[in-house]
């Protein structure tokens, strides 16, 4: 059995009066893909913001419950955030590059944490993660050109490598490939497999077959709620629920 | 009767046309005024000589130092009193009454007129802090008058960054201050060196405010306390009193050259920081 990484207790969110968790009990192991699928607006972008704190920049929210990460309560109010956000990686939805150079937007993070000190440990790093990222191969020769100038499978490959150079030890997926076509998507699949032995992760996404391809144990969210959670194949084989089934069938979402 | 769409694309494209035609033609109009009746006066010597006879003869070379050492005063004060606040009113504070009250604030000191602004920096520094009229004095009030400018630009700058920019550099560990500095503001730059640039321009064409508060010696000012007199207040001198109307034309030909050439820098050093940033 893998060790619990992150572990939710009775996590209740509010936006305002808005209810966007209630009550969720969740225990994320280690080394393992996690996925979390579900309707628009059940919780699942927001469940990610509170696991690395992005909640905070969000005016009027109220959390309660716990959520410990090896142990340790990351919700306490004096918690260094930005060592959390160091330690849990995050890619979004839309691949954000920064208007820097592709070496730049891998490099400038870590440099401003003095990780590697010398700069041909910098340019080390970056070479390796734009590697574990598999873009390494398609940009090697124009690594200072503008990180705009990729493509968007490309721009969100690099985003990836970006959150791989901090050496996180989670990462976070939100929905990172929703925009983009069959062969990107695939690409940030098998960089996905190939990266769990190292990292735990946390995926989001709207699209249930990828899910059911990429992740080990599968959480299922629906009006903030947790309503099914388990092994991946058992989940997708015989849903416990209903409303997982009808999810996983598309009778409804 | 219906119109034919086509005719009053035309009507319209036409009718825009001339109205952009003639904003333009003003602007021409004026540079050539000045340019015919300024250029020939300039020489090394008008650039390079003190004011001799009250002005109708010598150069202005005085002005010019006067000019310089005014709008860098002002520049030094108003730059980073003006972005940090619109740093804070983006960055550090949510929208609500206290920053609608900030924003209704220097939106009104914009709107006061210059010569109200002169009559206060003369209250205020020349008089009760005692600075006399001097660049001081006079570079502390335009930097009063630049302001609101340089924080209404500068504000819109940093707020058309995108957000996700900021999402990501937090997502990746980065403090807010870290954000900001590596990452907002090299976005916003462009942004806010254009509000600055116009202010410059403002600056060195503001006479009310200067002739109140900075005075209007002949000498060359050589320390902080020096009275002195800009190329915009030795213009309206010039001319009000009918000294020399060749040599304000000069001074006014330079004074248009001066701002115009700051625009044509600015621009093109903006040019190459964007290439290095894209």
């Amino acid at each position: 059995m893998l060790p619990v990484k992150i572990q939710v207790r009775e996590l209740t969110f509010h936006y305002g009066s808005h209810c966007a968790i209630q009550g969720l009990n969740l225990d994320i192991y280690q080394g393992e893909i996690l996925g979390l699928m579900g309707p628009a607006k059940s919780g699942k972008t927001t469940f990610l913001r509170v696991l690395n704190r992005m909640c905070d920049l969000i005016p009027n929210v109220r959390i309660q419950g716990s959520v410990r990460l090896d142990d340790e309560e990351i919700l306490a109010p004096h918690y260094d955030v930005d060592s959390l956000r160091r330690r849990i990686g995050m890619v979004f939805a839309k691949p954000v590059p920064l208007p820097r150079s592709i070496y730049e937007n891998l490099a400038f993070a870590p440099r401003l944490q003095k990780k590697p000190q010398h700069r041909d440990d910098l340019a080390e790093l970056v070479e390796n993660s734009l590697k574990a990222a598999q873009l390494w191969d398609e940009v090697k020769d124009r690594l200072h050109d503008s990180a705009l100038k990729l493509s968007g499978g490309q721009q969100q490959r690099l985003c990836l490598a970006r959150t791989l150079a901090m050496a996180p030890e989670v990462i976070l997926l939100d929905e990172p490939t929703s925009g983009l076509d069959p062969i990107s998507t695939a690409r940030i699949e098998e960089t996905l497999t190939a990266l769990k032995k190292d990292f735990t992760i946390v995926l989001v996404s709207n699209n249930t077959k990828q899910i059911a391809r990429c992740s080990d144990k599968v959480a299922f969210l629906l009006m903030s709620r947790l309503v099914e959670y388990g092994v991946t194949p058992e989940v997708f084989m015989v849903p416990k629920q209903k409303e997982t089934d009808d999810y996983i069938s598309g009778r409804f979402g | 009767m219906r119109v034919d769409p086509l005719l009053t694309e035309r009507l319209v494209k036409s009718l825009l046309w001339c109205l952009t035609g003639l904003t333009i033609f003003v602007l021409i109009f004026i540079i050539t005024f000045i340019a015919i009746k300024g250029l020939p006066q300039l020489s090394l010597s008008f650039l390079w000589h003190d004011i001799e006879d009250m002005g109708r003869a010598g150069g202005i070379f005085p002005t010019l130092v006067s000019t310089l050492y005014l709008t860098l005063i002002a520049l030094v004060v108003a730059s980073p009193l003006g972005v940090g606040s619109a740093i804070y009113l983006t960055e550090y504070t949510l929208e609500g009454w206290v920053t609608r009250l900030i924003r209704f604030g220097a939106e009104c000191l914009a709107g006061v007129p210059s010569i109200i602004l002169g009559l206060f920096g003369f209250v205020l520094f020349v008089i009760k802090l005692n600075f006399g009229w001097s660049m001081l004095s006079g570079g502390l009030s335009l930097a009063i008058m630049i302001l609101p400018t340089i924080i209404r630009t500068s504000e819109e700058a940093l707020k058309a960054v995108p957000k996700e920019y900021q999402d990501v550099c937090f997502s990746l560990g980065l403090s807010k201050w870290q954000t900001i500095t590596r990452v907002v503001l090299p976005c916003a730059l462009p942004g806010i060196m254009t509000g600055i640039v116009l202010s410059i321009g403002r600056s060195i064409g503001e006479t009310a405010v200067v002739l109140f508060t900075a005075g209007a010696s002949l000498r060359t000012p050589t320390s902080l306390f020096d009275s002195g007199r800009s190329m915009a207040v030795h213009f309206y001198i010039l001319a009000r009193e009918g000294l020399s109307m060749p040599n304000a034309y000069g001074t006014a030909a330079i004074l248009i050259i001066s701002i115009l050439l700051i625009n044509i820098t600015a621009y093109t050093l903006m040019q190459r920081f964007l290439r290095k940033y894209q």
